[in-house]
């Protein structure tokens, strides 16, 4: 909780610099601080390397731009989490149309619960297949593990992105890091391993 | 850390064990899950499992691919953000330049042709012109609407139209008839002559008559 803290405080003082001070070099250190959360979200809602890369981009210039209406009354990755998936939500429905209209040449693959052939041979060997079977757990679960286990938010800033109570957060966690034990030691992904298989 | 604290209920312990097992507790509440453990056998050994599997699988490599994805993230929109505010700007000084310079053409061209503006169903002329009139300030432009506009009024007053001055000289003997239209057209030129006409032939004429004057002058001297 006090890493949290630390880190509120520090962007604040970021987002002060952004606001009258050094807007450039604020700017890039407010990108460098957040990219890795921003970008993972987009990916995992997108699954498209280029996607998540424009969405990326978009949501860090949407946030730029109101960082002067930010007051800290939620945490900063709640509020990136918003603007993220609204502009994930804006990619879908734009590719979505253009998918219908048939405006692309190549029709990309809007993101489903399966990866494509495409996408996978564009992932490194290990992320495809770790990705595949973090696919096989139920939505809710498959973003709770991601929140706390890659991007480490608390349980409060979790259930305030997810709209969970953080007893319910706490159950998915479990269920999910049990079910994916599960997944992993019947996979070869972690081959070499000294793991017995069920 | 007394019994009643140290003892988890299932759904307790269970709610911990990620945290465990990912070394996220801290020191207390650690004592307190292992403390807690030996009553759910079978929880402990979903715990060694989860251990040993999630050891094996790197975390940081998981991160890395991002970090490298993300790694010219800052630059890409920064230069997005740059381009934003070039256009911005742009979009700023061609509407502080643009939008005035449009009315000021619109409101001139409005001037010097009534005309274009739509009339509505119903309306004469002369009451058109009669807004235009009240819409113009006074400028020197003022002075070319306005003529305009008294040569509409004239046409529109109805007092010589061509049907019924068509019809009254049918009545007359062609020599009355034409003597008419010349006096009707002498009116008309009249009408048509703006006020500055008239001044200037006012003084032409002051003057023709001061020049025989000075002519009858010079004779008598």
């Amino acid at each position: 909780m006090s890493a949290s803290i630390i880190t509120l405080n520090t962007d604040q003082i970021l987002i002060q610099e952004y606001v009258s001070g050094d807007r450039e070099r604020a700017a890039t250190e407010f990108v460098r601080r957040h990219q890795q959360f921003v970008y993972s979200v987009a990916y995992r809602y997108l699954r498209s390397q280029d996607d998540a890369d424009d969405a990326a981009q978009e949501t860090f210039i949407r946030a730029l731009k109101n960082l002067h209406k930010f007051r800290g009354e939620s945490s900063l990755n709640t509020w990136l989490y918003r603007i993220t998936m609204n502009v994930c939500t804006n990619i879908q429905r734009k590719k979505r149309v253009r998918d219908f209209f048939g405006l692309d040449d190549v029709a990309e693959t809007i993101a489903s619960d399966e990866a494509t052939p495409a996408q996978i041979y564009e992932d490194s060997d290990f992320e495809k297949r770790f990705k595949v079977l973090l696919n096989e757990l139920p939505e809710k679960q498959r973003e709770t593990f991601a929140l706390r286990y890659f991007d480490e938010l608390s349980y409060e800033e979790i259930s305030k992105i997810l709209g969970t109570s953080v007893g319910g957060l706490k159950a998915n966690y479990f269920q999910a890091v049990k079910k994916l034990a599960v997944l992993l030691k019947n996979s070869d992904l972690l081959d070499g391993a000294d793991i017995p298989n069920e | 850390m007394n019994n009643a604290q140290s003892h988890l209920s299932r759904a307790e312990a269970e709610a911990m064990l990620p945290d465990y097992v990912f070394g996220q507790l801290t020191e207390y509440e650690k004592d307190v899950f292992e403390a807690s453990l030996a009553n759910y056998p079978d929880l402990k050994e979903e715990m060694t499992d989860m251990q040993l599997v999630f050891k094996n699988l790197e975390k940081e490599k998981y991160k890395n691919m991002h970090a490298q994805r993300t790694r010219n993230l800052s630059v890409s929109v920064l230069k997005r953000l740059e381009q934003k505010d070039l256009r911005r700007k742009k979009i700023i000084r061609g509407a502080s330049f643009g939008i005035p310079s449009l009315a000021a053409a619109a409101a001139a061209l409005i001037m010097m042709f009534p005309g274009i503006a739509p009339l509505k169903v119903g309306e004469s002329e002369s009451t058109f012109g009669m807004e235009i009139s009240s819409l113009i300030s006074s400028s020197e432009a003022d002075e070319l609407a306005q003529s305009l506009l008294k040569d509409e009024t004239v046409f529109a007053s109805g007092d010589f139209t061509t049907a019924s001055l068509a019809a009254d000289l049918e009545k007359l003997p062609a020599s009355e008839s034409d003597m008419v239209i010349s006096e009707l057209s002498k009116e008309i030129d009249a009408s048509f002559k703006t006020t500055s006409d008239l001044e200037i032939e006012q003084l032409e004429n002051e003057i023709q008559q001061e020049d025989s004057e000075i002519q009858q002058l010079i004779q008598v001297i």
